[in-house]
C-alpha cells in the first residue's frame, strides 16, 4: 500500500494510483520479485488497497442460526426476544464464531509449468499464498494441499501465527511435475477434512482422469464451500504463435508439428468447448468459478472473491 | 516453342527450394511445451486432411511461382510459320494483287476470302520497312491501280479500304503484267510483288509472263487450308413441256459438285420471287446432275425464274436466274392492197396461213385483215404491228397515223407489188421506207435471170434461228421473178437482213423513232415469187411478225454473263430509265443528257440477278419487258481447284519463303506467376 501511495506520488489521484499498481502487479513485475511472500504481500496490498478505495466495507460477523440454550453458554448472546416469543431460552450463534478452514488445492502437475516470466504454477502460489495470508489476518486456519495425479505436499489447517510462513515456503517449493488428476486430490482431501470448510481449487483442469467435476459435486454436497480457480495461460487462450512449431506435451512425450494459423480457429472452438464444459459443471455444483489468465491481475481476482462475486 | 534467355533456364532448378524449404523448416520448427496439446491434437485431427492438401497445395504454388518466373525471365516465345513471306528488313518497291474476283467471296469462318485477303495486306503494310514503296492493284481492274507506287503507306491503306468484292471473272495474269510494268518504270532496281489470292486454278495464268531475275514474286494462299468444296446451278434453261397448254414449261437446272466427297442438297425453284417448288439431288464427287421441274404458267409474257440450292461457302453460284418468255399474243394487221375472190390469188392467202400456225411454245400471232380501202388509222393502236400488203396507197392522214405509230413504237412491214409504184411510193411512203425504191428487176423466163434468196445476217434476231438451221431453213432455194431494187439511204441505220444471191437487199429493216421497219422487195404472195411455198416462209413471217411486234423471238437471248454491257433503246419520249436489279435491290437511273436523242445506254451487269428495265414517258412508267434480262456469274469461278503459282525470288533481294513469327509467350507466363503470387498469398493469409 505505501509503495502504491509512493508510486504516485503526492500529486496522483486515484486514477494514478491505479496505473502505478497495474505496473507493480502485472505478472512481469511479480516475476520480478524473488521471494513468494513479497510477491503475496504486495498482491494483498494491492487487494485491500481496491477494496478500500470502494464502497464495500467487507464481511462482518454474520448470523447464522439459534441454539436451545445449555449450561455454559455465554448469557450475553442470549436472545430476549426469542424467550418473549417462544418461552424457551435460545442462544444466537454467529459464522465467525467457529474458526474457518480454508483447504487450498494446488494443482501442481507439470501442464502447471507452462508459462513465462511466470509460470502457472508460479501465478497459482501466488494466489494461494495471497489467500493463505488474508485467512491467517483473520486468524482463520489455512490449509495447504498441492496434488498431480495425487497430493505431493500437504499441510493441515492451523490458526498460528508462524503456520503462514510454513505455507508460503511449501508454496515455494512447488515444482510442476506429473499428469493433473483432480478426482484423486479431492478424493483424499475428503477423507481429511471433516468438518465443513471452504475449498479453493486452483487447477487449469486439464484432467486426464476427467473425474475432478464430478467430485467437486460431491464435495459441495457435503456442506463445503467450493470455489475453483480455473488458471489458464494467456497463450492457451490465443494460441499466438505464428510459425511451423512443434508442440510437445508437458506431461508426456507426445508432440505435434503444425502450423498454429491453419489450426488456430479449430483448437479455440475445442478450447472454449472445454471452458463452458467446465464452468457448467461448476454452475450445476454450485461450485464458484473464476477463470483466470495469467495475464489478469491477482488483486482483482483476490477482490472478486472477497466481494462474493464468483460465479456459483 | 523457343527461348530468347534460354541460359536462364537453369533458374528453373530453383524450384526445390521451396521444398527444401519445407524439408529443413519442418527441422527447424520451434519447439514449444504446451499444457493443451490435447486441444491442438483434437483440432488438428479434424483438419488433418485439409491442412495436408493445403500444405502440399502451397507447396505446389511455391514451386510453380518459381518455375514461372524462371520461365518468364527465360522468355519464351511460340514460334508459328506465318501465311506471310519473309521480308527482307531494307527498303524495297512492293506491289500488293489482292484478288477480287467472285472466288474470294467464299466465307471463312465469318468472312470472306477477300477480307482475310485484305487483312493480310495490312498485315504486310505494317511489315514493310519504312520508306519502302508500295502499291496496289485489283486482279478484277488491275489497269486502274488502286494505289499507286508510294512511299505515302495511308493511300494503301485507303485502297484497301476501297476494295470490295466484285462478280466480274479475270485472271491473275493482267494483273501480274501490270505490277511488272509498273516496278519497270518507276522501280528499275527490282521489288516485289505480292499476290493475296486464293489462288484458284482458274484465276491462274497458264506461264508466267517474262519474269525479270530482279524482282521477287510471292503468292500468299488466303484460302490455305480451307476445303475447296463447292456445288453450284450451272445452267438453267426452260423449254416447253409435253404437257397440255402452251405455258407449262420444263424447267431444268444442273447442279454440279466440285468438292471430291458426294453431297445431297436441296433444290428450291423460284418463280416471280417465290418459292414454288423443291427438289433434292444427291450428287457424286466431281459430278453433276440435272434437276428437272415442270411449271404451268398462269400468264404470258415475261417470268423471273430462279433455282437455287442449300447456300454454302459460295453463295453466288447457289442461285441461278433466267428470264423466260412464255407464249402470248402479238397483234398483227394485215392491210390488203390486192384482194381477190380467188382465194389463191388473194394477196394475203400465204401469209395468213403462215401466221395462223400455232408458234409452239412461243407467242401466236392473231392477225386481222383488211381491205386498203377500210384501212382505219384510228385503229392501230389496237394492234402490235401492221403489214401494207401490195398497198398501191394511203391516204395522207391515214399515212401521218401510221407514220406516228411507227415512231411510237409500232412495227410496219411493206411488201410490194404489181400495185406499186417506185416514184409514188417514194414520195408517199419514203418517211417510212427503210430505203427508197429505185425500179423492178427485169422480168424474165429464163432462169438464169431469177434472183435467189441468199446470205442470211445471222447475227440479226430475226434470222438468227433459220440461219442455224442447214440451208436457212430451206430459204435459198427460193426463186425470186422479179423484186424491186432499191436507192441509197441517206438516213442511215438500215441493215439488209436477206439478200438475194446477187447481194441486193431482200429484207431491209430500218428503225423509225422506237419502232421498226421492214420492206420486203418482192411480193408476200406467189406473184413474183415461190417463196410462199417453200418450208422457210412460215417461221419467216412468224419471226417477222413477232420481231415487228417486239415479242420474244426464238433464239433470242435474254441472259448476260456479269460483267457483259446490254444496250437498250428507251422509248420516245422517255423522260427517264429505271433500273432495278433484284434481288440485290439496287436501282440505277438515267434522265437528261443521257436519254437525250433516243441514246442507246449500255446497262453494265456487275452483279447477278434480275436486271428489271422500265421507262418513264409522260406519267406513265413503262416496263420494257423485252429489254430487261438476267445475269449470271461465269461459271469458271465456282470451281475452286487449287492450282499453283510458282514463287519467284529476287537475286539478292527478297525471300519468297514463308515468314517464322514469334508470339512471345513470357507475358502471358508473367501473368501467370502473378496470379500463383496471389494464390499463395490468398491461402497463406486464409491460414
Amino acid at each position: 500500500m505505501s509503495q502504491a501511495q509512493g508510486a504516485a506520488g503526492p500529486t496522483g489521484g486515484p486514477e494514478a494510483t491505479a496505473t502505478a499498481l497495474d505496473r507493480q502487479l502485472d505478472a512481469a513485475a511479480l516475476a520480478r520479485l524473488a521471494s513468494l511472500r513479497l510477491r503475496v504481500r504486495r498482491v494483498v496490498d494491492g487487494a485491500l488497497a481496491g477494496l478500500h478505495r470502494s464502497r464495500h466495507h467487507g464481511a462482518s460477523v454474520e448470523f447464522a442460526e439459534h441454539k436451545e440454550y445449555a449450561p455454559g453458554d455465554d448469557l450475553r448472546r442470549l436472545d430476549w426476544k426469542a424467550l418473549g416469543k417462544f418461552d424457551r431460552y435460545y442462544v444466537r450463534e454467529y459464522e465467525d464464531e467457529t474458526e474457518l478452514r480454508a483447504y487450498l488445492l494446488l494443482d501442481c502437475s507439470g501442464s502447471m509449468g507452462y508459462g513465462r516470466p511466470l509460470s502457472k504454477l508460479q501465478y497459482a502460489a501466488v494466489l494461494a499464498g495471497s489467500l493463505a495470508y488474508l485467512l491467517s489476518r483473520q486468524r482463520d486456519s489455512p490449509a495447504l494441499a498441492a496434488f498431480a495425479d495425487d497430493v505431493v505436499s500437504y499441510l493441515p489447517p492451523r490458526g498460528r501465527s508462524t503456520h503462514l510462513a510454513v505455507l508460503l515456503r511449501a508454496l515455494d517449493a512447488l515444482r510442476p511435475v506429473g499428469s493433473t488428476d483432480v478426482g484423486r486430490a479431492i478424493e483424499r482431501l475428503m477423507e481429511l477434512c471433516g468438518r465443513r470448510a471452504v475449498v479453493t481449487v486452483i487447477s487449469d483442469m486439464f484432467d486426464s482422469g476427467g473425474r475432478g467435476l464430478a467430485l467437486l459435486q460431491r464435495l459441495r454436497a457435503r456442506g463445503h464451500q467450493v470455489v475453483l480457480f480455473h488458471l489458464l495461460h494467456q497463450d492457451e487462450l490465443t494460441l499466438p504463435f505464428s510459425q511451423l512449431t512443434r508442440f510437445e506435451a508437458m506431461e508426456e512425450t507426445r508432440h505435434l508439428l503444425v502450423d498454429p494459423a491453419g489450426v488456430r480457429q479449430a483448437y479455440l472452438r475445442e478450447f472454449e468447448r472445454f471452458c463452458q464444459q467446465v464452468r457448467r459443471a461448476c454452475r450445476e455444483a454450485q461450485v464458484a468459478y473464476r477463470r483466470v489468465s495469467t495475464a489478469d491481475r491477482l488483486d482483482r481476482v483476490l477482490v472478486e472473491l472477497l466481494r462474493g462475486r464468483l460465479a456459483a | 516453342m523457343s527461348w530468347l534467355a534460354p541460359a536462364l533456364l537453369f533458374g528453373t532448378g530453383l524450384a526445390v527450394v521451396p521444398l527444401i524449404v519445407h524439408l529443413v523448416g519442418r527441422h527447424r520448427a520451434a519447439r514449444v511445451p504446451f499444457a493443451a496439446l490435447d486441444f491442438l491434437l483434437r483440432a488438428n485431427k479434424t483438419l488433418a486432411r485439409r491442412l495436408r492438401f493445403r500444405q502440399r497445395l502451397l507447396l505446389l504454388l511455391r514451386t510453380a511461382l518459381v518455375v514461372a518466373l524462371a520461365l518468364m525471365m527465360a522468355k519464351p516465345v511460340w514460334e508459328v510459320v506465318s501465311g506471310l513471306p519473309a521480308l527482307h528488313l531494307g527498303k524495297q518497291s512492293v506491289v500488293l494483287i489482292i484478288d477480287d474476283t467472285p472466288s474470294m467471296r467464299r466465307v471463312a469462318g465469318q468472312v470472306t476470302l477477300l477480307v482475310r485477303a485484305k487483312q493480310r495486306a495490312r498485315e504486310l503494310l505494317r511489315t514493310i520497312a519504312a520508306g519502302s514503296e508500295v502499291a496496289v492493284l485489283s486482279v478484277s481492274d488491275p489497269s486502274g491501280p488502286l494505289a499507286l507506287l508510294s512511299r505515302d503507306r495511308r493511300r494503301a491503306w485507303a485502297a484497301l479500304e476501297r476494295l470490295q468484292p466484285g462478280f466480274r471473272p479475270a485472271t491473275l495474269a493482267p494483273a501480274l503484267e501490270q505490277a511488272l510494268r509498273l516496278l519497270q518504270e518507276e522501280a528499275p532496281v527490282g521489288g516485289l510483288v505480292l499476290v493475296l489470292s486464293d489462288l484458284a486454278a482458274h484465276g491462274l495464268p497458264a506461264a508466267l509472263p517474262a519474269w525479270p531475275s530482279s524482282v521477287a514474286l510471292h503468292p500468299i494462299d488466303v484460302a490455305a487450308g480451307l476445303p475447296r468444296g463447292n456445288r453450284a446451278v450451272v445452267e438453267l434453261s426452260a423449254a416447253p413441256s409435253g404437257a397440255p397448254g402452251r405455258r407449262s414449261m420444263r424447267l431444268s437446272a444442273r447442279v454440279c459438285n466440285f468438292a471430291r466427297v458426294p453431297s445431297r442438297t436441296p433444290v428450291f425453284l423460284l418463280i416471280d420471287g417465290r418459292r414454288l417448288a423443291q427438289g433434292e439431288l444427291a450428287l457424286a464427287a466431281g459430278g453433276c446432275a440435272y434437276q428437272h421441274f415442270q411449271h404451268s404458267f398462269a400468264q404470258g409474257g415475261a417470268h423471273e425464274v430462279a433455282v437455287a440450292l442449300a447456300p454454302d461457302a459460295l453463295t453466288f453460284d447457289d442461285v441461278r436466274y433466267l428470264r423466260v418468255e412464255v407464249a402470248g399474243e402479238v397483234r398483227m394487221l394485215l392491210v390488203n392492197g390486192d384482194p381477190s375472190p380467188v382465194r389463191q390469188r388473194d394477196e394475203l392467202f400465204y401469209l395468213q396461213a403462215a401466221l395462223a400456225a400455232d408458234g409452239g411454245d412461243r407467242q401466236r400471232v392473231v392477225a386481222r385483215a383488211v381491205r386498203a380501202d377500210d384501212f382505219d388509222a384510228r385503229q392501230l393502236a389496237a394492234f402490235d404491228a401492221v403489214a401494207l400488203c401490195n398497198v398501191r396507197a394511203l391516204a395522207a392522214a391515214q399515212l401521218v397515223a401510221l407514220q406516228r405509230y411507227v415512231v411510237g413504237g409500232g412495227g410496219l412491214l411493206i411488201a410490194v407489188g404489181d400495185a406499186v409504184e417506185a416514184e409514188r411510193y417514194n414520195a408517199m411512203f419514203g418517211a417510212l421506207l427503210p430505203q427508197p425504191l429505185r425500179g423492178v428487176t427485169s422480168a424474165t423466163a429464163e432462169a438464169a435471170s431469177e434472183l435467189h434468196l441468199g446470205a442470211l445476217d445471222a447475227e440479226h434476231p430475226l434470222v438468227a434461228s433459220l440461219a442455224r438451221e442447214p440451208g436457212g431453213a430451206g430459204l435459198a432455194r427460193v426463186r425470186v421473178r422479179r423484186a424491186f431494187r432499191l436507192e441509197p439511204s441517206p438516213r442511215g441505220g438500215q441493215r439488209a437482213v436477206l439478200r438475194y444471191d446477187d447481194g441486193s437487199p431482200a429484207l431491209v429493216e430500218a428503225p423509225l423513232g422506237a419502232g421498226r421497219v421492214l420492206l420486203w422487195t418482192t411480193t408476200i404472195d406467189r406473184d413474183w415469187t415461190d417463196l410462199p411455198i417453200r418450208p422457210g416462209f412460215l417461221p419467216l413471217m412468224q419471226q417477222v411478225a413477232r420481231y415487228l411486234g417486239r415479242a420474244p423471238l426464238a433464239g433470242a437471248h435474254h441472259d448476260v454473263t456479269v460483267g457483259m454491257r446490254s444496250e437498250v433503246t428507251p422509248p420516245p419520249g422517255t423522260t427517264e430509265l429505271r433500273l432495278r436489279i433484284a434481288p440485290e435491290g439496287a436501282t440505277r437511273r438515267w434522265g437528261g443528257a443521257a436519254l437525250r436523242g433516243g441514246r442507246v445506254i449500255e446497262v453494265l451487269a456487275d452483279q447477278p440477278g434480275f436486271y428489271r428495265l422500265s421507262a418513264v414517258v409522260g406519267d406513265e412508267v413503262r416496263p420494257l419487258q423485252n429489254e430487261s434480262f438476267a445475269a449470271n456469274v461465269d461459271l469458271a469461278e465456282s470451281q475452286l481447284a487449287a492450282g499453283t503459282l510458282p514463287a519467284r525470288a529476287a537475286r539478292g533481294g527478297a525471300t519468297a519463303g514463308p515468314a517464322r513469327q514469334q508470339i512471345e509467350l513470357w507475358h502471358a507466363v508473367g501473368l501467370l506467376a502473378l496470379l500463383l503470387l496471389l494464390g499463395e498469398s490468398w491461402l497463406t493469409r486464409r491460414g
